[in-house]
């Protein structure tokens, strides 16, 4: 009796527990710690670009909640890059719940195909023949050479004015003064070594955290282009994945395929 | 007898229970699919607001491929009147298709292809297409959840008798569900 009981309850959760199997979906990078906004597993970023455009979409996310992130792979694996970009925006959560404000810039080098991934809530601002151009201006010229970190930082940049734009700001409005003193030329004038040029940094972002920004210091000069990034920065390397933690992480955004991409 | 009563009314409640959330689990699912398929709509109308731009540059450079543009105008209108899901996919794979040889046609017109009105339209075009397929993708995956639901035991006994009905996928045929290419 007890086991025929057992039985019917066993019976009774498989029949509970079919339930329906979402649509196969890509499988994509995993999304990265908070306050980390760039994953670059293609390895073609350099530390520089990788700490400005987190330093940039924190400050961002900070004003705005608003957040732009970008993604470089070797491969599609055989996935639609719109799908494979789709994904990845809504595993990762890019942007506001509630807003939709998220972009991923997305670049498969091996498939020589990019991708910019544009959430609900920016379509308007960043629309899929904006986002189409700033790939043909800023980033394939540079990709089609082999230069993957500069069309990157471009088209970062790029689509940065255009989501700040949408919010009435510039870059000079964002709050990451602090945190990008590295960039600046005075320092690079100034041309120490890599190991004091760290301690520098170091020290400017423990004032930053304890008790704000320090004094003076130069400002950062922006490119001819109203870029936020510098060629040849001074730090060889190896400060990339230091980071900082604080800025918060991803805001669950979703998108619905809106964007642009391209192949070169 | 007494004790009768108490386990009817144990059964009672259970079995009330059981009715009223299942109900509510279908009603949430049900509007979901709806809310769904409101967005195929939606992308559906943004693609039909781009076609006149897109079919007057295109005229500016190769009036003479009218027979691509009657397709695009016969394509646009049977969408327009379709009125099942079914008949939407129907249509919709129609005019994929004839905006697909739309843009193919820029290939033999080199000025066409550089424009950048077109080169934009291009991409409106594209990204709405795949909006589209993403709406139809979110769309089915909802419909799919709703009719597991109520086709699989014991919410399939709840919703027989409340008279919900399975909702119709969105299938596109194989030729339409490819995204036009845009290549430069």
């Amino acid at each position: 009796m007890k086991k025929i009981f057992v039985l019917c309850l066993l019976l009774l959760q498989i029949l509970f527990l079919s339930s329906a199997q979402a649509l196969a979906a890509p499988t994509v990078p995993a999304k990265p710690a908070d306050g980390t906004f760039v994953v670059d597993e293609a390895g073609v970023l350099s530390a520089q670009t990788e700490t400005v455009i987190n330093t940039y979409t924190r400050a961002l996310s900070k004003r705005t909640k608003a957040q732009i992130a970008v993604l470089t792979i070797k491969s599609l694996q055989g996935e639609a890059p719109e799908e494979y970009a789709l994904t990845v925006l809504r595993q990762w959560g890019i942007g506001d719940r509630k807003l939709n404000n998220g972009v991923l810039i997305l670049v498969a080098v091996d498939d020589r195909r990019s991708r910019i991934e544009v959430g609900y809530g920016l379509e308007g601002a960043l629309t899929d023949g904006l986002a189409g151009r700033i790939q043909d201006d800023y980033m394939l010229p540079y990709f089609r050479q082999g230069n993957y970190d500069k069309g990157v930082a471009r088209g970062y940049t790029a689509v940065l004015q255009t989501v700040l734009k949408e919010y009435g700001l510039e870059i000079k409005n964002l709050d990451v003064s602090a945190n990008t003193r590295f960039a600046d030329d005075r320092a690079r004038e100034i041309n120490m070594s890599d190991v004091a040029a760290f301690i520098v940094v170091a020290l400017i972002l423990f004032g930053f955290f304890f008790g704000g920004p320090g004094g003076g210091g130069g400002g950062f000069r922006r490119t001819q282009h109203g870029g936020i990034f510098y060629g040849g920065g001074f730090f060889g390397g190896g400060f990339g994945g230091g980071g900082f933690s604080g800025g918060g992480g991803f805001g669950g955004g979703s998108g619905g395929g809106g964007g642009a991409g391209r192949g070169w | 007898m007494k004790k009768f009563l108490i386990v009817l009314v144990a059964v009672v409640l259970i079995v009330g229970g059981f009715c009223f959330s299942t109900y509510n689990g279908l009603v949430a699912a049900n509007e979901n699919v709806t809310a769904q398929w409101s967005q195929v709509e939606n992308q559906l109308q943004r693609r039909n607001d781009l076609i006149p731009n897109l079919v007057n540059t295109v005229k500016g450079y190769a009036s003479h491929e009218e027979k691509v543009f009657a397709d695009v105008s016969n394509a646009r209108s049977k969408l327009a009147g379709a009125a099942t899901v079914s008949e939407t996919a129907a249509a919709n794979g129609e005019l994929s298709n004839a905006l697909s040889r739309l843009l193919a046609i820029s290939e033999a017109y080199p000025e066409l292809k550089a424009n950048t009105n077109f080169m934009q339209l291009q991409d409106e075009l594209a990204g709405t297409e795949n909006r589209l397929a993403v709406a139809r993708r979110d769309y089915n995956t909802a419909a799919q959840q709703f009719n597991t639901k109520i086709k699989t035991f014991p919410t399939n006994v709840v919703a027989g008798m409340l008279g919900f009905s399975a909702r119709d996928y969105f299938q596109a045929d194989e030729a339409a569900k490819k995204v036009p290419q845009v290549k430069f």
